[in-house]
């Protein structure tokens, strides 16, 4: 189907380059997570730092959202 | 040429901005004290909600279909209110914020094409910067704008802009547009016109300027002009300072005490102490009241009022004591109180105050000063993190919120948290 879903998708794929490889907080089926958002020939995944978790793929029927780009981080030392 | 840009269904906005799976769900937002729908999603429209509802009459159906409820979150929808006119003001030349989920933009694109672009750039970057919908509506005046945001609502079509300037464009839409529905018209006004057998806006805009100002005064003659593109009413950039402020509740359940009725009362002038001196303002005269519930028709009534007058100021703890002293007299034992509030009058600017030989200035800065600290505690620790002792009795009159989301934006200790694994 062209239209808008087309559309929404070409848009989507066009933001997500603009923030390849950043850490991001997303929400993914209704919740947020934080984590690093790569973009390559097998797809779109979001990545967790920690190499025990698996890679999530994104796919077009996922309820997916950039929320923000993570610029800062605060912690306690 | 100008634009009123307006969020869609705030309230409901602001909360689906961090319960994303309420997106596509029908959701409701109550108005203080869970009584009526005040906000309506539009899942929730299409399932017939009707607006202004009062709970207790649709409780079934909002259980049947599933319908998520919200008590009102105010700091919550302020402060989100805030980040999208900043966004606003920091991409047009001039905005008038002219209310919580609406402004006024003036914008600098010289043809239709450069300001729809414009518009729909603004769009994406409040929903980018603040996860809201907007919706925005073009016009060479305020009037035909608020059209312009209604038909861009409507029409899916328009994605949320839409602009009425071509005169041909224009005359459809406001064919189509009842008279009524305009920006100007009131309830009464459009009854007054209809039997004129003036129906739509378009025949508002043709009818005959002596007669309208004759019948309709003056406002009724700038609105006709402004649909005929004659800009009549000024963008208001900086709003002119409140000339009252009013603080008044009902109270979560009926009071029978003096004391936790002062406690209220101590908590609303709080409230409106707060936005006197965010205006820089101080106050002369206070109005302070309390009512029984008069739909209660079995109850006793009681109303009481009193006017206190006094050398102008903005120190909380001295009109708190006028305030719970000068009521304390009208007050009767035994009657079920319903609400209660406070209006602040014969306000004058800060820099007014005219000084008396015999005021202790040193005292004066001392109170600026705790008023500050208070101040600064709050807007970091959240609002009544320091307040006075005898406002913090609520448990009687606070207001239902059962269904209240957090303050995400607001409070520290409620914002949202992400998971990393």
């Amino acid at each position: 189907m062209h239209g808008p879903t087309h559309r929404r998708q070409q848009k989507q794929r066009a933001t997500i380059e603009k923030r390849n490889h950043r850490v991001v907080i997303a929400t993914l089926n209704g919740e947020f997570t934080v984590k690093r958002l790569v973009q390559d020939e097998e797809g779109i995944f979001l990545v967790a730092e920690n190499p025990e978790f698996d890679n999530i793929p994104i796919r077009v029927d996922s309820d997916f959202s950039i929320w923000g780009v993570v610029t800062h981080i605060i912690r306690e030392v | 040429m100008l634009a009123l840009a307006d969020c869609n269904n705030f309230y409901v906005s602001c909360e689906r901005v961090f319960r994303p799976e309420l997106e596509n769900r029908p959701v409701v937002v109550l108005s203080n004290n869970d009584g009526c729908i005040i906000a309506r999603s539009n899942e929730s429209k299409a399932l017939g909600i009707p607006m202004g509802a009062p709970v207790f009459q649709i409780e079934e159906q909002l259980r049947r279909q599933q319908i998520h409820i919200f008590s009102s979150n105010y700091p919550l929808y302020g402060d989100m209110s805030d980040r999208v006119m900043n966004t606003f003001e920091a991409s047009v030349p001039q905005v008038e914020r002219y209310s919580i989920d609406e402004a006024f933009l003036e914008l600098s694109g010289c043809n239709e094409e450069e300001r729809l672009s414009e518009c729909r750039e603004l769009k994406a970057r409040v929903r980018r910067h603040t996860g809201i919908p907007v919706s925005i509506g073009i016009a060479p005046t305020k009037t035909l704008a608020k059209v312009a945001n209604h038909h861009a609502k409507r029409h899916p079509d328009c994605n949320g802009v839409f602009e009425l300037s071509d005169e041909r464009k224009r005359d459809e839409v406001l064919g189509a547009t009842g008279v009524e529905e305009l920006w100007g018209i009131g309830r009464r006004t459009g009854i007054k016109l209809r039997r004129a057998g003036i129906t739509t806006a378009l025949e508002l805009q043709r009818a005959d300027i002596t007669w309208v100002r004759r019948e309709f005064t003056v406002t009724g003659m700038r609105t006709v002009l402004e649909l005929r593109g004659e800009p009549c009413i000024e963008l208001e950039t900086a709003p002119p300072a409140k000339q009252t402020i009013c603080s008044a509740k009902s109270f979560g359940q009926l009071i029978q005490e003096w004391d936790p009725l002062a406690s209220a009362l101590t908590a609303y002038l709080t409230q409106a102490v707060d936005k006197l001196r965010r205006q820089q303002a101080l106050t002369s005269a206070m109005q302070v009241f309390a009512h029984t519930n008069r739909h209660r028709r079995d109850d006793p009534q009681h109303a009481c009022s009193v006017l206190l007058e006094f050398p102008p100021t903005d120190y909380l703890p001295e009109l708190a004591r006028r305030a719970v002293e000068g009521l304390r007299p009208h007050f009767r034992e035994g009657m079920r109180y319903q609400k209660a509030g406070v209006l602040l009058l014969q306000l004058i600017p800060r820099s007014h105050r005219v000084g008396h030989l015999w005021d202790d200035l040193e005292q004066l800065e001392k109170q600026d000063a705790l008023m500050s600290v208070m101040e600064q505690v709050n807007r970091r620790w959240g609002r009544r993190t320091l307040n006075l002792a005898s406002a913090q009795d609520t448990h009687q009159w606070r207001m239902r919120q059962h269904r209240r989301s957090p303050g995400y934006t607001t409070c520290w200790s409620e914002i949202p948290v992400a998971q990393t694994g």
